[in-house]
């Protein structure tokens, strides 16, 4: 006898239901899975474009400031651009598994325009008093100091000094107004003295460069009274010894390049001695004895000159500048250009303010 | 002529065991279906949680502090950045730029940005393409009217104001005033889901803040009933212009 039944055909759709429901399961698993894995190779792409970007920006050198603005070079896997004078665009791109990422960071350096610009006199501040004996002179604005032969200078110092000021003759002592200027001494420059009203304004720090922020900076960090001088490790220059603040009076000893920014988050004293730089003083500043000191001084407080004191650069304050005995102050583009652009806390590249990562498609 | 049948028992069998067989199937065939309704469920929360960190990530990441602000109803307000451009020349009142970016430039809906500059926005007039130069590939070199020229070598930043709200459960999106569009299908729980800007101190930076530094969401899945809710997605975008610890 032979009998059909339909039990193999139900048990064989119910398999057929059974796989068709496991394959879509397994397909939508399988192309999450996808999404997931390019998501990931997306990320590390990124990562990579913003790493190889970075690298970049860390590699700042020197020649990148001769760029014009819109010009490029690669450095490393990255792209430095400039875009504006103190301004550069580090771009890179790169790939995972078919991903493709390109990332760019904004680049910030300090142009001596915008440092320059706080140096109008040999001596600018809230009032400015010069005894007899005493001399503030900018009459050689563009000259080096005593001891440093023009090579040491950077070139076109008498068009920039056009440019920042207008003019290349400055004046010998600055201030908001009449008032607050008293000479007894000599001042020298064109003109010998000037008023300038925004000099009552507060002093926000060296030019984008705020004074918390040049403390995070500081080459060197000082306080009380010191007494300068270079300090040599065998032939080499032993900049973290105390006290060494390079040496401006040996154009050939090794602590001539050492221009370091020094920073006293108080009052400072400097006793005697050579030094070169850019001195920052969020207090009062007195310099006495035979101090010589080659660079710019900005001080928040009241700055006090006094014996055979010198400085070749200037000094601008917030408070009061006091110049007595000897004391002396030669205004010095010459300085100021090479210690505010070789300085090594700010001979560096900066994250500007406000953005930083941008855009780039 | 007389034909044998089945007899009542062996019919009986027969039904017993097709039923048995029949249960087992439909019960193996439900399990399938609502495991596979489960998992088309889970991929798709998924998916929108993956929807809301890559687009919420990608657009936060390129907006600095002033580019951001909580808006009415928990909304997220922000310049949406389509595109950059690099100045490289100038033809009378016209920019000549090298663009490149998500879309074309649309003078009805964008304006741009100088990077690097303090100044606010520049009204994009006018687009068109222009001839080849400045090393620009197929297509990139345009002719832009701004309302304030800038100088060569400047880098624009081309964006239109938009806005994204967790509203109905789904991340929107929409341009200036129009209605928003969901991004995702609408996986969203809205009382457990906001958009804030926090401070430096992971405190919320207010509704305008210029201190702002991070964007932060908190992207919570609904629930399936009888089901407990499930972990909320949190993501943290640090602004352009964040620096962390005060790192120069």
């Amino acid at each position: 006898m032979n009998r059909a039944g339909i039990v193999l055909v139900l048990a064989l759709v119910a398999l057929l239901a059974l796989a068709l429901a496991g394959t879509a399961a397994v397909y939508a698993a399988g192309h999450a899975s996808l999404v997931a894995t390019a998501r990931v190779n997306a990320l590390r792409a990124r990562l990579a474009a913003e790493a190889a970007a970075r690298a970049g920006a860390a590699r700042w050198n020197d020649s990148l400031r001769a760029l014009a603005p819109g010009q490029s070079v690669a450095v490393g896997d990255a792209r430095i651009r400039r875009l504006s004078p103190g301004l550069f665009l580090a771009t890179a791109e790169a790939r995972d598994h078919g991903a493709v990422a390109r990332a760019g960071f904004l680049v910030r350096v300090l142009e001596l325009r915008e440092s320059l610009v706080l140096f109008p006199a040999a001596v600018a501040g809230a009032s400015v008093r010069i005894g007899a004996g005493a001399t503030a002179d900018a009459g050689a604005a563009a000259a080096a100091p005593p001891g440093w032969d023009d090579t040491r200078c950077p070139p076109g110092l008498a068009d920039t000094l056009a440019a920042v000021f207008g003019a290349v003759g400055l004046p010998g002592a600055e201030a908001p107004s009449a008032l607050a200027l008293d000479v007894a001494g000599r001042a020298d420059g064109e003109p010998p003295t000037a008023v300038a009203p925004a000099l009552a304004d507060t002093l926000p720090g060296l030019g984008p460069l705020s004074w918390g922020r040049l403390a995070s900076l500081a080459d060197r960090v000082e306080g009380g009274s010191v007494r300068i001088g270079p300090v040599l490790d065998g032939v080499a220059c032993a900049t973290g010894a105390a006290g060494n603040w390079g040496d401006p009076t040996h154009p050939a000893a090794p602590c001539a390049d050492h221009f370091p920014l020094v920073v006293a988050p108080g009052d400072l004293q400097l006793l005697g001695g050579a030094g070169q730089g850019v001195l920052v003083v969020e207090g009062d500043l007195v310099v006495s004895g035979d101090t010589r000191f080659d660079g710019a001084v900005l001080a928040a407080g009241d700055v006090i000159l006094r014996d055979s004191a010198t400085v070749h650069g200037a000094v601008r304050s917030a408070g009061t500048i006091t110049l007595d005995d000897e004391a002396e102050v030669d205004y010095s583009a010459c300085a100021l250009a090479r210690v505010l652009l070789e300085a090594p806390a700010l001979d560096r590249p900066f994250r500007p303010r406000g953005r930083w990562r941008v855009p780039v498609f | 002529m007389t034909r044998p049948g089945f007899s009542l028992l062996e019919t009986m069998i027969a039904l017993v065991i097709a039923a048995v067989a029949c249960g087992i199937v439909a019960v193996l065939l439900t399990a399938e279906l609502r495991l596979t309704a489960l998992r088309a469920d889970r991929l798709a929360r998924a998916e929108a949680l993956r929807v809301a960190m890559v687009v919420l990530g990608g657009e936060l990441r390129n907006d600095a502090a002033g580019d951001v602000r909580l808006g009415a109803g928990g909304a997220l307000e922000l310049r949406a950045f389509r595109g950059s451009a690099l100045v490289c020349g100038a033809v009378g009142s016209e920019t000549l730029v090298r663009y490149d970016g998500l879309r074309q430039p649309d003078p009805s809906k964008d304006s741009v940005l100088v990077a690097g500059s303090a100044d606010g926005p520049i009204a994009l007039e006018w687009t068109a393409p222009a001839a080849g130069g400045c090393g620009a590939g197929e297509g990139e070199l345009l002719r832009w009217r701004l309302a304030t020229q800038p100088r060569l070598g400047a880098l624009l930043l081309l964006f239109e104001r938009g806005s994204y709200v967790l509203q109905d459960s789904a991340l929107r999106y929409g341009r200036g005033g129009a209605g928003r569009q969901p991004l995702m299908a609408p996986w969203l729980d809205d009382g457990g889901s906001t958009l804030r800007l926090l401070d430096a101190t992971g405190a919320d930076a207010g509704a305008d803040p210029d201190d702002a530094t991070v964007a932060a969401a908190v992207v919570a899945p609904r629930p399936r009933p009888g089901e407990p809710a499930p972990a909320p997605l949190r993501v943290r975008v640090p602004l352009s212009g964040a620096v962390p610890g005060g790192a120069p």
